[in-house]
């Protein structure tokens, strides 16, 4: 259900977001459904496979949408699969995407997909522990290691709650190669990280990798809606709305980051999920 | 004055093949000079004067001859002669070609950067794929074709007119009317706006700053609107003509353009002023892509970018009707002060407009030209620098055309700046220069 929810739901967070952006910076901008039609038209093309590829090419797109998928049933935005340990399947199996994407584009044998593996694969390792370590205090906090079953916020765990969720955030900016870590907009493959490993993939698969790019956005949108105070579902939707807005006015009115300046930011990352952890084991309350 | 003297107190304009002789068009203190070698006592003067290098190029692939003590003659146009890439010595740093294609829609160029990690050691640039024989094309052209082929040479349609119309009026001895020199000052000046926004449009677009992107991008292409509603055309083409021009605009559109270029220069002023007190603007563009003074006049690199290396050089200073004019100098070398020279020439433009328009001499726009064989030249200042035309007359056509962009004097200017810069840098770090690929190419 939640798989689905987050498949449909997908083209028409980006779209919003390409849309509300284009209203904050005075330009018409095309209407919230174009990622729709987008898609649509990437499937019905063809595709090329560069002839250094091996299937691993082919591999990259696929695992990476089903590793988004997989992820996604396993939310309990509405209920649905729900284990012990479930959030670390959830992040790893995101990851496990990124891992076959980066191998797809190496694969391709073009300087700009290896440029763009080692660039992303730098963002996720500064990224990776922040956003463990936050999901682990969470569940920690809860004694309940399973997503759909974590405490509710409380004057307890608000310090805990809030330093996760500020890690959550700053892994969604990274993960989902948005501003100001990545600007996804640009046609400049020398600053491109994430985007210079799709430049070779073509038609459907690219379509893959769009939607699958999408699926992960709102997947680290519904981890981080668990941490508020309110019904599943109910937050979800808080959640998706208020992350479109911040994510338009930083990618409208802010400044993408040197790349070389990365490390600083992502620092905050790792910080917040240290802290967290810390508030767990120490038992801080306010 | 010896060529060495010359080339010691001053840089080089042009220097190109003619028949028998190597000629050259040099800048010094006492003016811009004209000396000639025979092509058989031509010595390669490269190793001394860096700005010769790609001049000294560009002639070897053209003659086929070669200066007397050079060896390391690469091709600069031409991709059917053997081409040899930089090889960095340490086997630890290795090479990102990048290009001529690329993921945007731009002009093609080649650019082998070699790096350690993400830091470059070294950039060579390869270009010429937009080499298409335009000062051949010149060849048995009457001036009404010629002209047009001049407006298509590189980025800056309005002055190369220009310089073509000012070149054969050299030759010919003919003197526009006041009127017609003011107006196509005017038009030189809309073009050095539109040109300036759009590189800065650039620059914000190339950090991610998309709302003043948009905001400048908008206020270019409403001065382009000017543009056309001046002469008919958005980017200023088919209004100048030797002797004077061909449009006589009507007072009530001089009027019009002149309300209209007042407010967009205030509002271009109001989106730069906020942007580029951003701090985040700063971080990017602050200390990244340094030329020093020295690089920048060993390298005779010319217009804004030079200006931001603190050289004090613009044509405009030797303009009778731009007098009283100081260039916009910035030390520092740096994207930031590229991108604040090109703020405040917008400013300067647009008052420079205004003055002009405000007080139009009357009479004609057009004087008549007695055709004679003969050869003029002419340079003048572009939006991106120095522009220069030399042009000879045979029989009422055009019989040699000499073209020099000033892209072509600050294309090494980027391979010095990159030299120690983030890999990730290098597109803002190009941008700032905003070369032109056409105008080198020819």
């Amino acid at each position: 259900m939640s798989a689905v929810l987050l498949l449909l739901l997908a083209p028409l967070f980006t779209g919003c977001l390409k849309w509300v952006k284009a209203r904050l910076q005075n330009r018409q901008g095309p209407g919230p459904l174009i990622d729709y039609f987008n898609l649509l038209k990437l499937a019905q093309k063809s595709y090329i496979v560069p002839e250094t590829a091996s299937a691993v090419f082919l591999l990259g797109p696929s695992l990476s949408f089903l590793g988004a998928v997989l992820a996604a049933t396993m939310l309990p935005v509405f209920p649905g699969l729900s284990f012990t340990g479930d959030f670390l399947l959830v992040l790893y199996l995101l990851n496990l995407g990124r891992f076959f994407q980066a191998l797809a584009a190496l694969d391709s044998g073009s300087a700009f997909g290896g440029q763009g593996s080692y660039r992303e694969s730098l963002v996720a390792v500064l990224t990776e522990p922040g956003t463990i370590l936050a999901l682990s205090a969470v569940a920690l906090s809860s004694q309940e290691l399973s997503l759909a079953s974590l405490a509710p916020l409380s004057a307890q765990n608000l310090l805990v709650y809030a330093l996760a969720l500020a890690a959550l955030l700053l892994s969604l900016v990274a993960e989902g190669a948005r501003m100001p870590v990545d600007d996804p907009a640009t046609h400049l493959e020398l600053t491109m990280i994430h985007e210079a490993q799709l430049l070779d993939h073509s038609g459907p698969l690219l379509a893959l990798y769009e939607l699958a790019s999408g699926v992960k956005m709102l997947s680290y949108l519904a981890l981080a809606s668990l941490l508020l105070p309110l019904s599943h579902v109910l937050a979800f939707l808080l959640m998706v709305v208020l992350g479109l807005a911040g994510l338009a006015i930083i990618e409208t009115y802010g400044v993408r980051l040197r790349y070389l300046r990365l490390p600083d930011l992502l620092t905050y990352n790792t910080l917040a999920g240290i802290l967290a952890m810390l508030g767990v084991v120490l038992r801080f309350r306010i | 004055m010896t060529l060495i003297q010359a080339l010691e107190s001053g840089r080089p304009v042009a220097v190109f093949a003619d028949g028998e002789n190597v000629r050259y068009f040099l800048d010094t203190p006492a003016g811009v000079i004209h000396l000639s070698t025979p092509v058989s006592q031509w010595q390669s003067l490269a190793g001394r004067f860096p700005s010769l290098d790609w001049f000294e190029r560009a002639i070897s692939e053209e003659t086929g001859l070669i200066p007397a003590g050079r060896d390391n003659l690469k091709p600069l146009r031409r991709h059917d002669l053997p081409y040899a890439f930089y090889r960095h010595p340490d086997l630890e740093v290795h090479q990102v070609p990048v290009g001529p294609v690329h993921a945007g829609i731009i002009e093609p160029g080649h650019f082998r950067f070699s790096v350690l990690g993400e830091r470059v050691q070294n950039l060579e640039i390869r270009l010429g794929y937009q080499h298409r024989g335009m000062e051949k094309l010149f060849t048995g052209k009457a001036l009404d074709q010629a002209i047009l082929l001049a407006e298509r040479v590189g980025s800056e349609p309005v002055a190369h007119a220009l310089a073509f119309c000012r070149a054969l009026e050299a030759a010919t001895g003919t003197q526009p009317p006041r009127r017609a020199q003011v107006l196509r000052l005017v038009l030189l000046e809309m073009e050095r706006i539109f040109q300036h926004l759009g590189h800065l449009a650039g620059l914000f677009t190339d950090i991610g700053y998309s709302f003043a992107a948009v905001q400048i991008g908008k206020v270019r292409a409403l001065a382009q609107g000017q543009l056309e509603k001046f002469c008919g055309h958005r980017y200023g083409r088919n209004a100048l003509r030797v002797g004077g021009l061909w449009i006589e605009p009507d007072l009530i559109t001089l009027r019009s353009v002149q309300d209209d270029l007042e407010a967009l220069g205030q509002e271009a002023a109001e989106v730069l002023g906020y942007a580029l007190e951003n701090p985040m603007v700063l971080d990017r563009m602050r200390y990244l892509g340094e030329v020093p003074l020295e690089a920048a006049l060993e390298l005779g690199m010319v217009g804004p970018a030079a200006r931001a290396s603190g050289v004090a050089q613009d044509l405009r200073q030797d303009e009778p009707l731009c007098q009283p004019f100081n260039p916009v100098v910035r030390p520092g070398g740096d994207v930031l002060a590229r991108t604040q020279v090109y703020t405040e020439e917008t400013r300067v433009s647009f008052e420079l407009i205004d003055h002009w328009l405000s007080d139009l001499p009357d009479g004609p726009v057009h004087s008549d030209i007695t055709l004679s064989d003969g050869e003029g030249w002419a340079c003048l200042e572009a939006a991106r620098g120095e522009v220069f035309w030399f042009v000879r007359l045979d029989d009422g056509k055009v019989e040699t055309a000499r073209v020099v962009d000033p892209s072509f004097k600050n294309w090494p200017g980027l391979e010095v700046a990159m030299g120690g810069e983030g890999l990730p840098d290098f597109p803002l770090c190009n941008k700032s220069f905003d070369l032109s690929y056409a105008g080198s190419d020819l």
